[in-house]
């Protein structure tokens, strides 16, 4: 037990290196996907209320959140537990109704009320980051990608054809066409891996 | 040792544990069953090798390769140069090959080295996502993938990570109260089992050796064990298998977390063509049925989790890095197909079983 405290208080210290674990799954239902999977601060609402019968639309979400972190350099939806996640989901894109997302009352978390919807939240990105989140198709590409209803979210075809792919600056057939990412340094690459290992010694 | 210096890794303890998610194929696959498994996976080859890290001269290490057969693709046919990542199942070293065969990198090429631990306190055998992940390697290739050049072994124990030798230095405390002398402990990988597992007084039996690879027997059953004599076969072939498994992948020199945590601002037209790039491996894998399932950008640390993990029968899957990776040249590489599945299986006649 001493061990395990240690161990514990161990991990607290190299809490900044923040080593990511999927939450526990206590799933044994079978017949279905668990939904414990996707890291965390990736993870669609479908998922985050029990749903587990998922398709390719939970990859869609996580792109969308990819996309607004590179945009923002940091990433949009950083809960600390399951709950804190929705409740920041729902903060910025609005909390879901039987309009805008059909059946949603059936998830699994709503059903047994481990999840409650409060008071009727309207979407707030536009208000929140439309300053920031430039050109507008790009935030408009972004509402689609972070649809709640994962019926209504965007797919991948159809987001490659969104609006913010034919408007200038076009994006090259062949990437290389953009250059090449020089950060100095030693030529052995930037991994996260590696950049906090770097930050550790620089630290010291 | 060079892991010690990347304290970054005491969680990868809890990696072991587990229910894994198991694929359709690799449904019939159980831990008793491993040592079958080996024979089913596509081009795997296990041979001789002296397990070296780049502390060997490539020209001995080169003599060693040709003790052995030429057919054998071992460890010993690439230099690890750093370790660059930390899979669920082990290290991720940048690594050199050093001894190319046509199906191999060239000679030379850097490449990057996925270590999977066979010989776990958790699990025993190849674990079920990496099946998963090898087979959908082999199963799809797109530009915006990483490409798997092939799959090697290492036959001995590597060695062991910093937070192995800790647990490990703890059972010899341990096997001292009970008064009994260990002399293949270090060697049996099995340092995390205390954290995850009841019986962490293993050390009792005077067969350590044996009786260290099984991992879930309980002290009775360990007691039944104590002579060699009476090992199954299933026992032995276990304990023939101490070494690890490794995914020879193409090398990428960023990832999308490393670039942004270096601060470093894209372009309009770089985020563009990262997203794009993004959508278009999604929409071949999707096109495919196959849903990724753990696209990320970074990882954080539950703490809560953590503790909760202590008890063994929860489940943890994920690869513990950023799996978008960019090369020099701003390609995105979709990597971390543990996780991956096809959704094939569960439309089709599956629909009540699954997972």
């Amino acid at each position: 037990m001493t061990s395990k405290l240690a161990i514990f208080i161990f991990c607290t210290l190299i809490d900044n290196l923040k080593l990511h674990l999927i939450s526990g799954s206590i799933n044994s239902n079978e017949g279905e996907y668990t939904n414990k999977v996707i890291t965390l601060w990736y993870r669609p609402p479908e998922l985050l209320l029990g749903e587990t019968k998922y398709g390719t639309a939970v990859d869609i979400w996580s792109a969308g959140c990819i996309l607004a972190e590179i945009i923002l350099g940091r990433p949009i939806f950083t809960g600390k537990t399951e709950m804190d996640q929705l409740k920041l989901i729902f903060d910025l894109m609005g909390t879901p109704n039987e309009r805008s997302w059909e059946g949603f009352a059936e998830l699994k978390l709503i059903r047994t009320g481990d999840v409650t919807i409060g008071k009727e939240k309207r979407p707030k990105l536009r208000d929140k980051y439309g300053a920031r989140i430039q050109p507008a198709t790009a935030l408009s590409l972004l509402e689609k990608l972070l649809e709640l209803d994962p019926r209504k979210r965007f797919t991948a075809s159809r987001a490659l054809h969104h609006r913010y792919f034919q408007l200038e600056p076009i994006a090259p057939d062949d990437p290389k066409d953009l250059g090449i990412i020089d950060l100095g340094g030693d030529g052995t690459g930037y991994h996260e891996f590696q950049t906090k290992k770097r930050r550790v010694y620089a630290e010291r | 040792m060079r892991e010690k210096t990347t304290k970054a890794h005491s969680t990868s303890f809890i990696s072991g544990i587990k229910k894994m998610d198991i694929d359709d194929d690799a449904a019939t696959l159980s831990a008793s069953e491993y040592p079958i498994s080996l024979d089913s996976l596509p081009a795997i080859y296990f041979g001789n090798d002296s397990d070296g890290f780049d502390s060997q001269a490539p020209s001995t290490r080169y003599n060693s390769i040709h003790r052995h057969s030429l057919s054998t693709r071992t460890i010993a046919h690439y230099c690890r140069l750093e370790q660059i990542g930390e899979g669920t199942y082990g290290q991720v070293y940048r690594s050199k090959c050093l001894n190319p065969t046509l199906s191999s990198p060239k000679g030379g090429e850097i490449v990057a080295l996925k270590k999977i631990r066979l010989h776990h306190p958790g699990y025993w055998g190849i674990p079920p996502t990496v099946i998963r992940e090898i087979k959908i390697l082999k199963k799809l290739q797109h530009k915006n993938m990483v490409k798997m050049y092939e799959v090697i072994s290492s036959k001995g124990v590597e060695d062991l990570d910093w937070e192995d030798e800790r647990d490990d230095e703890k059972r010899k405390r341990e096997a001292k109260n009970t008064s009994t002398t260990l002399p293949h402990i270090r060697h049996e990988g099995m340092g995390r089992s205390s954290l995850i597992s009841s019986h962490t007084d293993v050390a009792q039996s005077d067969d350590v050796n044996a009786v260290s690879s099984l991992q879930m027997l309980s002290r009775t059953d360990i007691a039944k064990k104590k002579k060699k004599d009476s090992m199954s076969d299933l026992e032995k072939l276990r304990e023939s298998y101490k070494g690890n498994l490794f995914l020879v992948l193409e090398y990428i020199s960023h990832d999308l977390t490393g670039l942004l945590d270096m601060a470093h601002k894209f372009t309009e037209i770089q985020i563009k063509s990262i997203t794009k790039q993004l959508l278009e491996v999604l929409e071949f894998m999707h096109l495919r049925n196959y849903v990724h399932r753990d696209l990320k950008v970074r990882f954080f640390f539950e703490r809560i989790v953590f503790i909760l993990s202590l008890h063994k029968s929860l489940n943890f899957d994920a690869s513990k890095t950023s799996n978008v990776l960019i090369t020099d040249t701003y390609e995105v590489k979709l990597a971390d197909f543990g996780l991956a599945r096809s959704l094939e299986s569960s439309f089709i006649g599956r629909m009540n079983h699954d997972e």
